[in-house]
């Protein structure tokens, strides 16, 4: 068994002493109560006694400095054949059992929040199996008590609108966004510089869908996009199998005013405003633009890319091509067939099919001339 | 290496009677190989023979002494040995040195600094180990200044006896002579003003959670609580004047103080009227101020005890000031 002998609590004055000098030799049998050696400190002498009897062991020298607490000798119930490995060990675990003395599961700080909010900080440290960290109870907290909802933390569908402020489309589609709790209009992508730098309804126009589009996704600033040009729908088609072919997520945007009846499918990409009505077992493909008041019967079967002017009606169980516009008002027949690529101008009832590729026009002619009011 | 505070000094003391002949230093036992009861004078008597001078143990006479050689025109230090006799001083610095200015219009001027060591924690007893200073502020013409561990204590002494024209009340503090002035790295430590500087210093660039403001002997125990308190996330400012008898520039206030609501005014002086409670007063008098709980901590209402565990119990002990630390921002 080895006995530590350390410099003892040296008065107020001193946190060291000179080791005067050694009374006895390394190796020598020493027995309890004997002087082993004297320490001098600025005001005194102090006598070192061997606390148990056995063999005296040490490493310091005649006159070393030594300072409150440190190791001075050993004394060994058996004689040691190396002795400076045993002091050196015996040095070792003095101070890591210090160490050990101040090891604490978590700061005073981390102890402070946690009884603020009364936490259970021994619990923390255990699940974590480290030193809990003022953080480590500010996270958790905050994952614990945290409500998102409550508090307003909503995630909302970021949207980007390609095309349409000179027509008008990005405008009526910003509108029916705004209405929406879960959607959040970001930006429209507009190729005419003119635009850029002005909001609509207060999102900003930031230039062109070549431009900036890919940098918008690859920024995490949108989540997904639509089209706001209804003009030309060749180009409305190709920007949509372009981007749709490079990965750019499109959406339907659909005013909280709109009914879709039972069994409607519905494509993807398509702006459905205000006060549209899609009957029951219709389908819808993708990338149309459907503007207000517009009623789709029971049955009715659209294509893709197709626009519509305010107030078209159509009866049970039509079909409508692809690329199709109609102007505005416009009834259609039940079970009427319109190709691909027709055009209906405005006030038309349509009662026949139309074949792919034609245009129906009304021939009938408007007057406008002055009121005579001079026979009452 | 650094220099301890005592060393800083001594260093102090043999540069400014090289550099101007009119420097005396007179007190007690202060004479080699002794070289004074706190070895501050140590050497001096060896180099300057007969500027060095050992007076008989009457601190009245010494400060009288040297008030009139201030008069004309020497520039005298005294040392007087404990800070506790500095009673028997009070008539010759209040009634005769800091008047003399004043009363004859600046037409003399008294360029005297009295050295005196304060303080307790040494097991010196109840009339050795007192904190003094308190009753020499607001004395009209006495500048008491008093280093931290955080000061570069030999240049204070060195402004007080070659720029100061009138006298001042030198303290310095028992406990810090053996320290080094070596801040370790975790500290990081401003100074505002010149002369008497102010020094701020943090354990953190954090937000503090508490500012403490201190001066003098109980900066060691500041420094041992804030070194410890990194560790612990407690991010603690301290701001220690070294000029007691003027109160800090409101500059301080908007600087170093508005940003945080809990403050701690502390130091080893019995409670009540003296530098905490002036300061105390001083930190209500700015507006700006007044979100914050301003919190005291001095030494017990009682003499200082000569055993250890009774002298711990009656003064401000870094333990105390950790417990007051931890209450405040709990």
């Amino acid at each position: 068994m080895i006995t530590v002998i350390k410099v003892p609590f040296l008065g107020a004055n001193d946190k060291s002493a000179r080791l005067v000098s050694w009374l006895k030799e390394p190796g020598e049998q020493v027995c309890a109560g004997e002087v082993l050696c004297q320490l001098e400190t600025t005001k005194t002498l102090f006598d070192i006694d061997a606390v148990t009897a056995g063999y005296f062991y040490t490493e310091l020298s005649n006159q070393s400095e030594v300072a409150e607490q440190e190791v001075l000798a050993i004394i060994s119930d058996a004689p040691l054949a190396d002795y400076h490995n045993v002091i050196q060990q015996t040095v070792k675990a003095e101070s890591k059992s210090d160490e050990a003395e101040g090891q604490q599961l978590f700061t005073q700080k981390a102890e402070i929040l946690a009884n603020r909010n009364k936490l259970d900080i021994g619990a923390l440290a255990r699940e974590l199996g480290r030193k809990v960290q003022a953080q480590d109870v500010k996270d958790y907290l905050a994952r614990t008590t945290m409500q998102p909802l409550r508090m307003g933390f909503v995630q909302r569908e970021r949207i980007g609108i390609i095309g349409g402020v000179s027509g008008g489309g990005a405008l009526i589609i910003i509108d029916a966004i705004l209405r929406q709790p879960k959607l959040q209009a970001v930006a429209v992508f507009d190729q005419n510089p003119a635009f850029v730098g002005q909001e609509i309804l207060g999102v900003p126009v930031v230039g062109s869908a070549d431009d900036h589009l890919q940098q918008y996704l690859a920024d995490n600033k949108i989540d997904k996009v639509i089209i706001g040009f209804n003009r030309n729908l060749e180009q409305r088609e190709q920007t949509f199998t372009r981007l749709s072919e490079q990965g750019v997520p499109f959406c339907n945007i659909i005013d909280p005013t709109v009914e879709i009846r039972n069994q409607v499918k519905l494509g993807t990409g398509n702006v459905v405003l205000s006060n549209v009505y899609i009957g029951p077992c219709s389908e819808v493909g993708d990338n149309n633009f459907i503007t207000a008041g517009t009623h789709l019967e029971h049955g009715n079967k659209l294509g893709s890319h197709c626009a519509f002017g305010p107030s078209v009606s159509t009866s049970g169980n039509v079909s409508i091509g692809d690329r199709v516009r109609f102007a505005a008002g416009i009834v259609v027949e039940p079970g009427i067939e319109i190709g691909n690529d027709t055009v209906i101008s405005s006030g038309a009832v349509i009662v026949s099919n139309v074949a792919e590729n034609h245009v129906v026009k009304l021939s009938y002619t408007q007057q406008i001339k002055v009121r005579d009011l001079s026979n009452n | 290496m650094s220099l301890s505070y005592l060393e800083s000094l001594q260093q102090a003391l043999h540069h400014v009677m090289k550099q101007d002949p009119n420097v005396i230093v007179l007190g007690e036992d202060i004479i080699d190989p002794y070289g004074g009861a706190f070895k501050v004078t140590k050497g001096l008597s060896t180099h300057y023979p007969q500027r060095v001078l050992a007076t008989p143990i009457s601190e009245s006479a010494i400060v009288g002494i040297s008030t009139g050689l201030a008069v004309r025109g020497f520039k005298p230090v005294a040392e007087i040995m404990f800070g506790d006799f500095m009673a028997l001083v009070a008539d010759q610095l209040l009634n005769s040195a800091c008047k003399f200015a004043l009363m004859y219009q600046d037409k003399v001027s008294v360029p005297l600094v009295v050295r005196t060591p304060m303080g307790g924690g040494r097991g010196y007893g109840p009339t050795h180990s007192q904190c003094l200073e308190k009753m020499f502020l607001g004395i009209p013409g006495l500048k008491v200044v008093c280093p931290s561990v955080f000061h570069d204590p030999g240049a204070l002494l060195t402004h007080s006896i070659l720029q100061e024209a009138g006298p001042v009340l030198f303290v310095e503090y028992k406990n810090l002579y053996g320290l080094t002035l070596q801040r370790p790295d975790t500290i990081r430590m401003k100074t505002s003003g010149s002369g008497f500087p102010v020094v701020i210093a943090d354990n953190s660039d954090a937000v503090p959670d508490i500012v403490i403001l201190s001066y003098g002997g109980l900066s060691e125990a500041v420094l041992q609580v804030m070194q410890r308190m990194t560790e612990e996330e407690i991010h603690i400012r301290l701001i220690l004047p070294s000029l007691l008898s003027t109160t800090m520039d409101a500059s301080i206030i908007t600087k170093y103080i508005n940003s945080c609501t809990k403050v701690l005014v502390t130091d080893n002086n019995t409670p009540g009227f003296g530098w905490v409670s002036e300061t105390v007063n001083w930190l209500y008098q700015h507006s700006d101020i007044h979100n914050a709980k301003v919190h005291t901590l001095t030494a017990q209402d009682t003499v200082v005890p000569a055993a250890q565990v009774l002298e711990d119990a009656v003064l401000v002990t870094p333990q105390k000031l950790e417990q007051s630390i931890i209450e405040i921002i709990s």
